[in-house]
């Protein structure tokens, strides 16, 4: 079988390579001071966020290809929504070129529809919080009911009327946050970095080639 | 029986009341405020020394991590020590790692007071700058070689507050607004660890036991805990806004769910005892 | 026309119909979220070209042609549209993950690795400084899923496991306190509508 160059390109070898050597670069710029070697790390910081802000890009147009997908296919019951959301892009889009981003038009938009949904999305849950605490937090266990007095304790001490209901709240919330929580979320701290450890070095080694899809 | 019906329905009381019942909860404080003491934290008040210790000039990078979605919390911490630094005769960056920064940092300048401060000499805006964890240590490392212009478009270089602030050896205190605990994370990598630079975490209250090891380590500065540490800032710099306003309702609807896991679980227990005791 | 009445007009009516998912998925509620996604997609195009002017297209304009190796990178994560040269989108994949990978690795390995570590060793001896030892091995210990849970390693996992639950329910207190501030913050935005149409703002 003829090798070309082209298909010598075309290999994920090639991918996992650049990989390899931006990753050796970085690590060797923090334990090296070669001007060299710095310099061109320095860049290739500021590559990465070249390339990230085309990620971003290329998001947003695989999502509107979906959508104008819906809207040629006429999805029953889908379509007009998809519609709709092209236009607002195209309108945000238009308002932001002619005003900036930072002009009233845009920054009208983004208060008003962007943070209003986006919050009230998030707040939401706080209704599920609620039938949850009622219906599903149940001391079925040793552990289940430790978690259960733990939150309940915490709440209290959260909520500045904690300390009316009984005056050690405060003093027994903070205690409970800085040694027990403290001490769990370090061991998990510990652990997680040491699996990231050994994923980012398994990726640099080409081992994990999940992320070249 | 009755007493067993009564449990039972108890137990399995329709969310809808329980909807309706937090709606009454959240809105009887904003319409009639009660004024609920506020106790004040350590890490609240170690922030406040610390911004009203800063030397005259001093540079602080104020970064916008949030999202639209957790302003409610992040909005009024922003604010308030936004408030504080224009009263100081203080340098201010804001900028932002995360999309929604820019827009959501420049909303937060648009409703503070400024004072006889100017943009470009004593504040700007630098924007988003994206790429994560990359972006984070690039700006730590030379903030004129990785950003040219600010948000509103001015060339950075022709901004005199800019002459002043080129990494972050430059950054007398450095807040993160945020809802991520990676994004403190990052800072404690990226920042703390390489600069020692003094991070200071206004995160919502979600993220806050997960950064209390870090706090605990000396890798971070001090934590604004969610819309309370928006409050007792409030109160510190004598400045209530949305935090105090917050929290008489933060109060009564906490009790509220403290109420229903009682309660619950009291039903809960009732009917598994009146079970038991059916089996024998 | 007050723009900033009909700002919160809108935000008000978006909030009230994105809540009416309680009660179930309507229309209404769709229509509010293809109008969230509509101005995000847009905000995230526009943040993203701003990034791209301020640190790519200045560079290059004062003479840094280097520049142009990252814009060309980055304009081949697009050949993933095209079937005979979607390989070429691999290349900027690659050098984002490296260098990503690599920052993290180091950051890693000094802050949240040995950093911990010092920090639970080097504390001062008191009973609370112990108990945070003990607890943070024990909960180490019930990650260790190489070993069966049996004997002394499983009553250590068992320490760490209640150590875990009492962070869960801490996590779970914050949570609650979260949630009630963001639904608080937006009832309080509606509030702040009705007294502007009442005339009492």
């Amino acid at each position: 079988m003829e090798v070309t160059s082209m298909s010598v390109l075309k290999r994920r070898e090639v991918a996992v390579f650049m990989t390899a050597l931006a990753g050796i670069a970085v690590i060797a710029d923090y334990f090296l001071k070669v001007p060299i070697l710095n310099t061109a790390v320095a860049d290739l910081l500021r590559w990465g966020v070249i390339l990230a802000s085309f990620m971003l890009i290329w998001g947003t147009i695989s999502m509107i290809r979906i959508h104008a997908d819906v809207i040629r296919k006429k999805t029953p019951n889908q379509w007009y929504y998809s519609v709709w959301l092209v236009f607002l892009m195209v309108v945000f889009v238009a308002v932001s070129l002619i005003q900036g981003l930072a002009g009233p038009s845009s920054r009208w938009m983004y208060d008003s529809i962007y943070v209003a949904s986006s919050s009230t999305y998030y707040s939401i849950l706080g209704f599920y919080m609620i039938s949850a605490s009622y219906r599903a937090i149940r001391a079925r266990s040793g552990e289940a009911t430790l978690l259960l007095v733990i939150a309940v304790i915490i709440m209290l001490m959260n909520a500045p009327i904690g300390a009316a209901v009984w005056e050690g709240i405060p003093a027994l919330g903070k205690w409970i946050v800085d040694v027990p929580n403290t001490a769990a979320s370090r061991g998990y701290i510990i652990g997680l970095a040491i699996g990231a450890v050994i994923l980012g070095v398994r990726t640099l080694a080409g081992r994990e080639r999940g992320y070249l899809g | 029986m009755a007493g067993e019906d009564a449990w039972t329905k108890l137990g399995r009381i329709d969310p809808r009341i329980l909807y309706a019942l937090l709606i009454i909860v959240l809105i009887i404080p904003i319409i009639t405020p009660v004024g609920l003491p506020i106790p004040i934290t350590d890490q609240t008040r170690k922030t406040y020394e610390a911004v009203e210790k800063l030397p005259p000039g001093s540079v602080v990078v104020c970064s916008m991590d949030t999202s639209g979605a957790a302003w409610g919390e992040n909005g009024p911490q922003a604010v308030v020590v936004l408030k504080h630094l224009f009263q100081k005769p203080l340098k201010i960056v804001v900028v932002g790692f995360e999309t929604d920064g820019p827009m959501l940092g420049q909303q937060a300048l648009l409703q503070i007071p400024k004072g006889e401060k100017k943009y470009g000499e004593d504040y700007v805006n630098l924007g988003f700058i994206a790429g994560g964890e990359t972006a984070r240590a690039a700006f730590g490392r030379d903030i004129h070689k990785l950003v040219s212009r600010d948000f509103l478009g001015n060339p950075i270089d022709k901004l005199p507050i800019m002459e002043k602030v080129r990494n972050a050896e430059d950054f007398a205190l450095f807040f993160t607004f945020t809802s991520l605990i990676s994004a403190v994370e990052m800072y404690v990598r990226q920042l703390h660890a390489p600069y020692k630079t003094k991070v200071v975490a206004a995160i919502i209250g979600l993220g806050v036991p997960s950064i209390v090891p870090y706090y605990n380590a000396g890798q971070v500065f001090s934590i604004l805990s969610g819309s309370l540490g928006a409050a007792e800032y409030e109160l510190l710099t004598k400045m209530p806004g949305e935090g105090v306003r917050l929290s008489d309702a933060l109060s009564l609807s906490t009790l509220l769910v403290v109420a229903c896991v009682v309660v619950g679980n009291v039903a809960f227990l009732a009917v598994k005892k009146k079970r038991k005791e059916e089996k024998r | 026309m007050d723009f900033a009445l009909l700002g919160s007009f809108v935000a008000v009516v978006l909030t009230l119909l994105i809540y009416s998912f309680l009660y179930k998925e309507n229309r209404f509620y769709r229509f509010a979220e293809y109008s969230f996604i509509g101005v995000a997609s847009g905000y995230w195009l526009m943040v993203a070209i701003n990034n791209l002017q301020s640190v790519a297209w200045g560079p290059i304009i004062k003479g840094n042609y280097l520049y142009v190796i990252p814009l060309i990178l980055g304009v081949a994560l697009f050949a993933r549209l095209s079937k005979g040269y979607s390989w070429l989108a691999r290349w900027p994949v690659a050098v984002v993950v490296g260098t990503g990978t690599a920052l993290a690795l180091r950051g890693f390995v000094d802050a949240m690795f040995i950093g911990q570590i010092r920090a639970t060793i080097a504390a001062p001896m008191n009973f609370d400084n112990l108990l945070i030892a003990v607890i943070t091995v024990c909960s180490l210990f019930f990650f260790m899923f190489t070993v069966e849970h049996k004997g002394p390693i499983g009553i250590v996992a068992k320490i760490g496991r209640y150590g875990l639950m009492v962070y869960f329910g801490v996590l779970f207190g914050n949570h609650v306190m979260t949630r009630m501030a963001l639904l608080t913050s937006r009832f309080i935005e509606i509030q702040k509508f009705l007294l502007k149409v009442l005339g009492l703002a």
